[in-house]
């Protein structure tokens, strides 16, 4: 795999974690405590650290993929009609309400609830951006990225490293549905991204579509890789069962959890990182051109 | 909204790669940067008969290509530095001093025509000569041609004389970026498709 | 601005860049610039200068434009004369001569003398000046002179320049001076055709200009492929505008060539050195449906059928008998040659019966299939075929053999080289048996003017050669004899960059390139034009020109004024051009006049072409041929009396290989390798540009089948090997050539790794010295291989 693409794959993974993470915790733990009013609790405050590192990780990459960074800030100028421009410019916006919000939830922490619309705009935010960003891989020039398998996977790319990140953050607190719901998206995902897999591959074959070249690098070039990937996903739903199961009602003594978590959540990000390695291979054009 | 165009006579050019090598000499490129290239397209079915002889279909040809200074271009919408931007008389450039070497454009082009300079780290591409084009004189790529199948010149001059054809096998469909790219189609076109033709010399267009 | 606007801003000629831009101007038929500040070639002058493309042996002979810029080549471009008529066509230069500055300016250049310090072949060498250098090399040949004689001194085969004064000609013309040395003849490009031809028609002149090539209806290419090797700047140019008028083009050939891809309604994929089998089949059908020109045949030619045998060998084999196979009891039908020639019998009965009915029609015979074991018979069998369709000496058609121009002997050097003391002659292939055992040649391996020579080759002075370590067959074989210092006593090798041949060489001295220095230089084999190659640019480090070089020698010899009769390079090329002036070229301004011009060229437009055996198609009585018979001869009496009808047939014959499919050798080594003449080189030279490694890299050229069965993908290295050698390259996966047939470019430059494997492909590894019964001639392009996937 050509070493160009890691900064890529790590600045998209990188900002599709931090959507994830601001989306999942919005409506899996925030969400639930707005609507029985309960107070936030501050111990959260450290999730939007994470959410907000990512998001960093994510524009640092982003840096190392020009070649010229020292034009960056020329990058914004043609929202009008480029998608890249768009995703800098949404990116930055993104990681500015990140900050905001992070910062007011640290520096007023009795805030909590009166600032859940912030977090709302930001995971708003962060989904609007996760679609710009597929919408950059969605061109007649690139037919394998050209499809709806591209937001697809971005959003299930994002949710599912925010749910399983957010599963081994709730151990030892966090309500008994939440840890539930949480396990239940980090096993249906994969299990979705497998079930597609066919559909996309045929789809990928098809003769029609680039004479089914993208079908012939994954199986020929990259066929560890694929396999490797495949591996990586039922390690999460096995690992994902298993946290399911070890969840007890006493959110609190949940210590048995962290193990499957963890393993759950290491293996997903593997599988999503193989799985954007693979997707970076289909960057063909049409025919060869 | 290009004005000016490329005409390519597809059925004559024998992939010789003079226009490839004198846009190269013009421009100072390195070695692995190609504003022009030339794709080999072959298909072919072989037979052994009955006899002991060799029968074959086969069908192969040349697309000398540098950029087609598309009239909707794909690499223009997509960047997001307006570096790659449309001249009033429609030839497509990139400004080096805005371009931030994302290679975005790269990915729209449906043409392979952005060549990314790595010493430089920033695009470049084909600019029609622009230079030549204005003192009068032609492209470099087009006063090469030993065949003399290539040609150049306003995009109405073009399709008076040669026809709107903007494709043949394995282009891609011209409604995507309406290159101003005009082909005689090598009488073999017609059987590309049915015997499986692609681009074969990968090797020799892209790094 | 709108659409409407922006073809508004073409129409009305709006004002951009300052330029006018005016619609119809935009045709590049209607281009006629002349472009930025043209000034006199010269030294030290900025802009840009025409000149020919350096001479190399390319196949052909172009203009380009230089733009220099303190004494340094910045930008070449080529001719732009306004016109670009048939008549007088731009002579366009192809990728090579446009990629010319990457050769140029390359830092391996030799930039200064270098003396063996080392094994020989070991390739480590010290630096010296000229005047150690020449000093040592002047001993040494006064030495090996005066212990073995002249006869011992060998100036090989060598095409690096046809520079009329560069080159292997002033080191001729210096050898001659001191008493000669062993001459050669023949060449490694023509050396079945050149022979063969005569043996038909009494001489090599038997081409029509070019031009006339318009007049065709239908061109068989054989094995001829002139959009890759040119054969005369514009050739393919010209196929192209035949096609235009309405001709039909098909190329028989291994390879679907850039030829075939470009010019060709149709290719025939035949199996290498099996056209005489085709070609006997076509006859036969031609024969049989009564479609030869009967006529034409009875008035004038000899030997088709019995009626028409020369006296004294009435009862011998006539071609009839051969196609009717009343001799040997096999009729050469169409079915017969199928499953020899790999091409279908319909296919092969069609293709005769359109060249015998379209008319007029050109059977065009390129050199590839006669630098092979049996390369005399295609040549023969081509003439023939040409002749009893009657297509010789009429506008259109083409009489096939060698096909010099009439009025235009291929020249390439007018350079007064004088007459060779030394008497001796070998066939130029030879050169390795000469080495080896000279002095047991006789006229059975074709040495002639003595019975004897005196002595093996003690000396040899490679000048713009890369024959020695590259370009002859069974490379590993030359670097066994040439590493033997007992053998060949001194080498000397003069050239622009570290061959193979020169790391074998004692003495390498380092020559400039053809901008830093004069010359002239002609058509390749065609074509009605002189250019003028300025000096442009200063030599490169301490490289001197080969005339420099040898009149230094010169005075060390004591012939200086003899050799440089007072003059310079610039000097020569005046005498030079005044000899044309003189003779070919009356019309040609005067020599100081055309420098000032900084024209580059001059031509002389070709509006009537001249063809070849007008007179004698008018009337053979009067204007007969310079044939024993007078007559075209079908059946030669004179190869009938070589006695040696199994390899010599007096009829044209397909004779089976002594490297081939068929034989025994095929069970070990099964695929038959040719080497044809790249895009990407000439020869060996060039093999270091990058630009045209990048457009061509070396590679051998597979087809898919022969490929599945080795288990090959495309881009895999290989290795190629027989038992003299083994090469490992890339190899490319394309239906492009017919399976059982690999392509290996001849002319990557011999790269041997620690383990003698060559790790740059060039095919000379693997072709053999055997040479053709009746030329002499190389028979490089017939060797069988096989290949496997390699690791490294
Ligand atoms: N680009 C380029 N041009 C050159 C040269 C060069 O090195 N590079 N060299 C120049 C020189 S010195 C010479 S002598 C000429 C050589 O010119 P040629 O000898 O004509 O060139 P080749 O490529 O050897 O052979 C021509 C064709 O013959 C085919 N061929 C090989 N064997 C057979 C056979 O048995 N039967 C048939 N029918 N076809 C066969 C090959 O596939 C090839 O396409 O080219 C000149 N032009
Ligand atoms: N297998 C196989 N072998 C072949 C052939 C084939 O078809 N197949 N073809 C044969 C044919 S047709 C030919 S003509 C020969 C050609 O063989 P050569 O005549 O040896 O030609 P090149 O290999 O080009 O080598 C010419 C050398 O001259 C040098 N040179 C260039 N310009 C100058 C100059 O101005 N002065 C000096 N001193 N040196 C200069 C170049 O650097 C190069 O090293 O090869 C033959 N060998
Ligand atoms: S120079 Fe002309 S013939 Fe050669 S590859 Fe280019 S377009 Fe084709
Ligand atoms: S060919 Fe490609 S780079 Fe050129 S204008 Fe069209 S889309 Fe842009
Ligand atoms: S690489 Fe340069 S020209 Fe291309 S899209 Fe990016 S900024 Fe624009
Ligand atoms: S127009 Fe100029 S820049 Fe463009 S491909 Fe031709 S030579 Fe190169
Ligand atoms: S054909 Fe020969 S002379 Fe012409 S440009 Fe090519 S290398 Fe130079
Ligand atoms: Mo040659």
């Amino acid at each position: 795999m050509k070493s160009s693409e890691w900064p890529l794959v790590i600045f998209s993974l990188a900002i599709q974690l931090s959507a994830g993470i601001m989306v999942i915790y919005d409506l899996f733990i925030l969400f639930p405590m707005y609507r029985s009013r309960v107070a936030f609790p501050s111990k959260y405050h450290w999730i939007l650290l994470i959410a907000l590192g990512a998001a960093l990780v994510g524009v640092i990459f982003s840096f190392l993929h020009l070649g010229n960074p020292t034009n960056a800030p020329r990058s914004l100028s043609n929202i009008g009609t480029s998608w890249l421009s768009r995703e800098i410019t949404g990116v930055l916006i993104y990681s500015a309400l990140l900050m905001g919000t992070t910062i007011l939830h640290f520096v007023m922490p009795s805030a909590g609830r009166s600032l859940k619309w912030l977090v709302d705009l930001t995971a708003l935010t962060g989904v609007i951006l996760i679609f710009i960003m597929s919408k950059i891989y969605m061109i007649p020039a690139r037919p394998a990225w050209n499809s709806v398998f591209t937001p697809l996977g971005f959003y299930m790319a994002a949710i599912v490293m925010g749910a399983s990140l957010l599963l081994l953050f709730q151990i030892n607190h966090g309500s008994w549905a939440s840890q539930k719901s949480l396990a239940i998206l980090t096993i249906s995902i994969p299990v979705i991204q497998l079930a597609i897999l066919p559909i996309y591959m045929s789809w990928l074959g098809h003769p029609d579509f680039a004479g089914g070249k993208g079908l012939a690098i994954l199986l020929h070039n990259h066929l560890i890789a694929f396999y490797l990937r495949l591996v990586l996903y039922l390690l999460a739903i096995a690992f994902g069962f298993w946290a399911f199961f070890t969840i007890r009602s006493d959110t609190t003594q949940n210590r048995l959890l962290f193990a499957p978590a963890l393993l759950a959540w290491a293996s997903i990000l593997a599988a999503q990182i193989v799985d954007r390695l693979l997707f970076y291979t289909q960057n063909i054009s049409p025919e060869g051109f | 909204m290009s004005t000016f165009g490329f005409f390519c006579d597809t059925s004559a050019c024998s992939g010789c790669k003079t226009c490839q090598v004198s846009c190269k000499d013009k421009n100072d490129l390195d070695a692995g940067i190609r504003f022009r290239r030339v794709y080999e397209v072959v298909g072919a079915n072989w037979n052994k008969t009955d006899e002991g002889a060799w029968e074959h279909d086969i069908v192969a040809y040349n697309l000398s290509i540098g950029c087609n200074h598309c009239e909707n271009p794909a690499c223009v919408k997509a960047c997001p530095t307006k570096a790659m931007h449309a001249e009033l008389d429609g030839m497509i450039l990139i400004d080096p001093n805005k371009c931030i070497g994302c290679r975005y454009c790269e990915w729209a082009c449906p043409y392979g025509a952005p060549q990314y300079n790595k010493l430089k780290g920033i695009m470049q591409k084909c600019d029609f000569c622009r230079d030549y084009v204005l003192e009068g004189k032609p492209p470099a790529c087009v006063s090469s041609c030993p065949m003399r199948v290539l040609e150049f010149g306003p995009i109405s001059q073009l399709i008076e004389k040669h026809g709107d054809n903007r494709s043949v096998y394995p282009l891609p469909d011209p409604s995507i970026t309406r290159p101003a790219l005009f082909i005689r189609k090598h009488p073999g076109a017609k059987l590309a498709k049915k015997l499986n033709a692609s681009i074969i010399n990968r090797e020799e267009v892209k790094e | 601005m709108g659409k409407q606007n922006r073809r508004d801003f073409i129409k009305k000629g709006a004002v951009a860049g300052g330029v006018v831009l005016t619609s119809p101007i935009w045709f590049p038929d209607a281009l006629g610039f002349s472009p930025g500040q043209a000034v006199a070639p010269g030294l030290s002058q900025n802009g840009w200068i025409r000149a020919g493309c350096p001479a190399h042996n390319c196949g052909g002979r172009c203009l380009l434009k230089l733009l220099v810029k303190d004494g340094i080549i910045t930008r070449i471009e080529t001719d732009d004369r306004p016109g670009d008529t048939v008549a007088d066509p731009q002579l366009r230069a192809c990728i090579r001569g446009r990629s010319y500055r990457r050769r140029q300016y390359h830092t391996d250049r030799l930039k200064t003398p270098l003396v063996r310090n080392g094994k020989r072949g070991e390739g480590k060498f010290r630096e010296a000046t000229w005047d150690e250098a020449l000093s040592i090399m002047a001993a040494e040949m006064v030495r090996v002179r005066s212990k073995y004689g002249n006869e011992s001194i060998f100036v090989p085969y060598g095409t690096g320049s046809y520079s009329h004064l560069n080159g292997r000609w002033p080191a001729a013309r210096l050898m001659n001076l001191i008493g000669g040395a062993l001459e050669y003849y023949n060449s490694y490009s023509w050396a079945c055709i050149s022979k063969a031809t005569p043996t038909v028609y009494g001489t090599t002149t038997t081409g029509n200009q070019r031009q006339d090539w318009l007049n065709s209806k239908y061109i068989l290419m054989w094995g001829w492929n002139p959009a890759e090797m040119r054969d005369g700047t514009n050739s393919e140019f010209f196929i192209k505008k035949a096609r235009e008028n309405g001709a039909r083009v098909v190329c028989i050939d291994p390879r679907m060539t850039f030829s075939a891809v470009s010019l060709a309604d149709e290719w025939i994929s035949i199996r290498p050195g099996t056209d005489t089998a085709m070609m006997s089949a076509m006859a036969y059908v031609m024969y049989k449906e009564k479609l030869y020109d009967s006529d034409f045949v009875r008035t004038h030619c000899v030997g088709f059928d019995s009626t028409q045998m020369p006296k004294g060998v009435e009862d011998e084999e006539s071609y009839v008998d051969y196609l009717l196979g009343k001799f040997d009891g096999q009729e050469k039908s169409p079915q017969w040659a199928a499953p020899i020639t790999g091409v279908p019998s319909e296919t092969i009965t069609r293709i005769a019966r359109e060249y015998a009915t379209t008319k007029p029609a050109m059977l065009y015979q390129g050199y590839g299939m006669q630098r092979r074991a049996y390369g005399e018979q295609p040549v023969r069998g081509g003439c023939v075929l040409a002749a009893i369709t009657g297509n010789v000496g009429i506008h259109g058609g083409w009489a096939s053999g060698i096909a010099h121009q009439p009025g235009g002997e291929p020249f390439w050097s007018i350079f007064p080289t004088g007459t060779n003391p030394v008497k001796a002659k070998i066939p130029t292939f030879l050169w390795s048996e000469a080495v080896t055992r000279g002095t047991t040649l006789t006229a059975k391996e074709g040495l002639t003017g003595v019975d004897k020579l005196n002595s093996n080759i003690k000396f040899i002075w490679s000048v713009a050669s890369n024959i020695l370590m590259n370009q002859h067959g069974n490379v590993n074989r030359s670097g066994r004899i040439l590493e033997n210092e007992s053998m060949v006593e001194f080498i000397v090798v003069q050239d622009q960059f570290m061959t193979a041949s020169a790391r074998y060489a004692d003495l390498v001295l380092p020559v400039c390139t053809h901008f830093e220095t004069w010359g002239l230089e002609d058509g390749w084999k065609y074509g009605e034009e002189v250019i003028l190659m300025p000096q442009i640019v200063q030599p490169l480090g301490l490289a001197k020109s080969d005339y420099r070089i040898c009149a230094d020698l010169a005075a060390r010899l004591g012939v200086y004024e003899a050799f440089t009769e007072g003059l310079d390079e610039r000097g020569w090329t005046h005498k030079l051009w005044d000899e044309y002036r003189r003779t070919r070229f009356p019309n040609l301004p005067p020599f100081e006049q055309f420098v000032e011009s900084n024209q580059g060229v001059y031509s002389v437009p070709v509006s009537d072409p001249k063809i070849s055996f007008e007179e004698f198609r008018k009337d053979p009585i009067k204007h007969p041929l310079q044939t024993p018979s007078g007559k075209i001869e079908i059946f030669s009496k004179t190869l009938f009396d070589m006695g040696m009808k199994e390899e010599i047939p007096a009829v044209p014959k397909y004779i089976q290989e002594w490297e081939s499919p068929f034989g025994p050798e095929a069970k070990a080594y099964p695929l038959q390798a040719i080497g044809p003449h790249y895009m990407a080189r000439v020869h060996s030279t060039h093999d270091n540009v990058d630009w045209l490694r990048e457009a061509f890299p070396q590679r051998v050229f597979i087809n898919p089948i022969d490929a599945k069965d080795r288990k090959l993908n495309d881009g895999d290295r290989v290795l190629v090997f027989n038992d003299r050698g083994k090469i490992s390259l890339p190899c490319r996966v394309t239906p492009r050539i017919m399976p059982g047939v690999v392509s290996i470019p001849q002319g990557a430059w011999t790269k041997p790794g620690p383990d003698g494997i060559d790790r740059n492909g060039n095919i000379n590894i693997l072709s053999s010295e055997r040479w053709t019964p009746l030329a002499f001639g190389n028979a490089q392009h017939t060797i069988m291989v096989e290949i496997k996937r390699s690791k490294n």
